[in-house]
């Protein structure tokens, strides 16, 4: 059925060639999907899905191989939910048990989107994810399965480290009847915090604002605009309306936010960042301040104490790598990996960033010489914090996983 | 700042189609319309079905919208893609993005939120059978 909406639909845009042999066609569409233009290996792989069974089949082929779904790329890999091959949804959900899977965001986004009542215990089990768009994407199929249990599974979610994760757990929430998770969205609109120069509270602020139009209609939003600043008369006019309009459909259940929900504060001399974004290793996110501070995470709820001069050392690590690497901001391709460095010098307004990225491949060097005493120097000092046992290593695996083996 | 509604609402009452709007005003006196990334990717988009009213209705006219660049945007080119995710993970899906031409500067390095404010062009352009823009947007510059 789903099959046959796809080809209706597709068929008015580009018939299909090679009418008459159909796995040629299908062969056709499978090099496109895997090796065409970004902008079309999405709709080439939705063609090959409406091609059932002919299209089905060169699919399995690449499958049956050891971890063959790496062979189809991002594009073929997320529209194997698309196809009616029950098999495609089980080497799907197969995929995202395998640590090196580079895309199981994707995978977890296109079987949410066509989400089982029955799949929802695998759905709640992706919510506590070591990555975050795993988690957010888990949150729609959570949602379709049993009621009772998917409000109790994202009420969980409300307290996710991400605020993506968050929002998203709220906005299902509230759809599902539980008006006081609005509150959390309501939150997010007074947001304007920042994360070195990158603005999070503005992102925040454009995500709830659109679940809030989506929930109580695009009018209720009309006028609100998350360009303005929160403090500003005409955004606080607009948040208290908001909030009152939700606060009625809450009726007495309006909550207490917990701290992770909270708008975080300004942190205080911020002067080095590192954002650490694995597709296999999970997240990290570390700031360092003026006064040896260690800040982990998006907000301020997780703040350390460091040894005096911590900070001190590693501005001038990061300066000396700054002389060698010149001009240059960006290396390697783009993919989901990405080691992100934030120095803000002495006497500079924003911070000079440098970005390392990659696909699924392994890049042994692709974190430039320079960097790598930066990045031992951020290990060592993340280190010292006295966070968890194990906490040092999980560091220095991720920078590994990320720019490659750091240096003896 | 006047939100797409507002506009959608004012051509309907101008009697004039949305398929057609009315020609725009010179440069000086052109309105600017708030426009989300987050709506234009919410819309529930088939290669060959008419976009919605209030997207058609932006067509010609001016509008600002924010977003990133797309992770690998090299520095020194006219074309970007501005995206809502800033690790697209190599996909590029024709309605989660907009095609900016910038007019008067090139690309730079930016891994921070940005705005472009310009004039939107929405509908398919199509090479050998695929779509491979929806939304286009004209603008002079990146703004922070």
């Amino acid at each position: 059925m789903r099959a046959a909406a796809l080809l209706l639909a597709l068929s008015a845009v580009a018939p299909l060639q090679d009418d008459g042999d159909p796995a040629a066609e299908a062969r056709r569409l499978l090099e496109v999907a895997t090796e065409g233009s970004p902008r079309i290996r999405s709709q080439a792989s939705l063609r090959l899905a409406a091609m059932g069974e002919a299209g089905a089949a060169v699919v399995r082929e690449r499958l049956e191989a050891e971890s063959g779904y790496l062979s189809l790329g991002p594009a073929l890999y997320e529209a194997l939910a698309a196809f009616e091959d029950e098999r495609m949804r089980v080497a799907l959900w197969e995929s995202l048990d395998d640590v090196m899977n580079p895309w199981r965001p994707a995978g977890a986004r296109a079987l949410a989107k066509t989400a089982k009542m029955e799949e929802q215990p695998r759905f709640q089990a992706l919510l506590t994810d070591r990555i975050s768009a795993v988690r957010a994407e888990a949150v729609a199929g959570v949602a379709v399965g049993d009621e009772a249990r998917a409000k109790e599974a994202l009420r969980a979610s409300l307290i996710d480290q991400n605020g993506r994760v968050r929002r998203r757990a709220a906005t299902a929430l509230a759809k599902l009847g539980e008006h006081a998770a609005l509150a959390w969205l309501i939150e997010d609109l007074r947001r304007d915090d920042s994360w070195l120069d990158m603005r999070l509270g503005r992102i925040a602020r454009a995500e709830a604002a659109q679940a809030l139009g989506e929930l109580l209609g695009r009018e209720a939003i009309a006028g609100y605009s998350s360009r303005n600043a929160p403090d500003s008369a005409e955004a606080q006019a607009k948040i208290q309306a908001l909030e009152a309009r939700c606060r009625e459909l809450a009726g007495d259940d309006w909550p207490v936010l917990p701290d992770i929900a909270r708008a975080p504060g300004e942190i205080q001399g911020e002067v080095i960042g590192v954002e650490l974004l694995s597709c296999r290793e999970g997240e990290l996110l570390l700031r360092w301040t003026t006064d040896d501070k260690l800040v982990v995470g998006e907000g301020d709820t997780d703040i350390r104490e460091l040894p005096e001069g911590s900070t001190a050392l590693l501005l001038e690590r990061a300066q000396e790598a700054l002389e060698i690497l010149g001009n240059t901001r960006a290396y390697g391709d783009p993919g989901c990996d990405l080691e992100r460095h934030h120095f803000r010098l002495p006497g500079a307004n924003r911070a000079w960033t440098i970005q390392l990225s990659k696909g699924p491949e392994a890049v042994p060097d692709l974190r430039p010489a320079a960097l790598h005493p930066v990045a031992e120097a951020m290990i060592q000092s993340a280190g010292a914090a006295g966070l968890e046992q194990g906490w040092e290593e999980q560091i220095r695996r991720t920078f590994e996983s990320l720019g490659g083996p750091l240096l003896d | 700042m006047r939100p797409v509604k507002f506009l959608l609402l004012l051509i309907c009452s101008l009697g004039l189609s949305v398929a057609a709007p009315p020609a725009a005003p010179s440069a000086a006196e052109d309105p600017v319309y708030e426009l989300s990334l987050l709506d234009l990717m919410s819309i529930e988009y088939k290669p060959g079905q008419k976009l919605p009213a209030w997207v058609r209705a932006l067509n010609g006219h001016k509008v600002r919208v924010e977003g990133y660049m797309a992770l690998g945007t090299p520095e020194g080119l006219e074309k970007f893609e501005l995206v809502w995710d800033s690790c697209g993970c190599g996909q590029s899906i024709v309605n989660h993005f907009i095609e900016v031409t910038l007019t008067e500067e090139t690309t730079a390095f930016n891994p921070d939120i940005i705005y472009v404010e310009g004039y939107f062009d929405a509908g398919e352009v199509r090479e050998d059978g695929y779509i491979v823009s929806l939304f286009r947007l004209k603008a002079p510059k990146i703004q922070i």
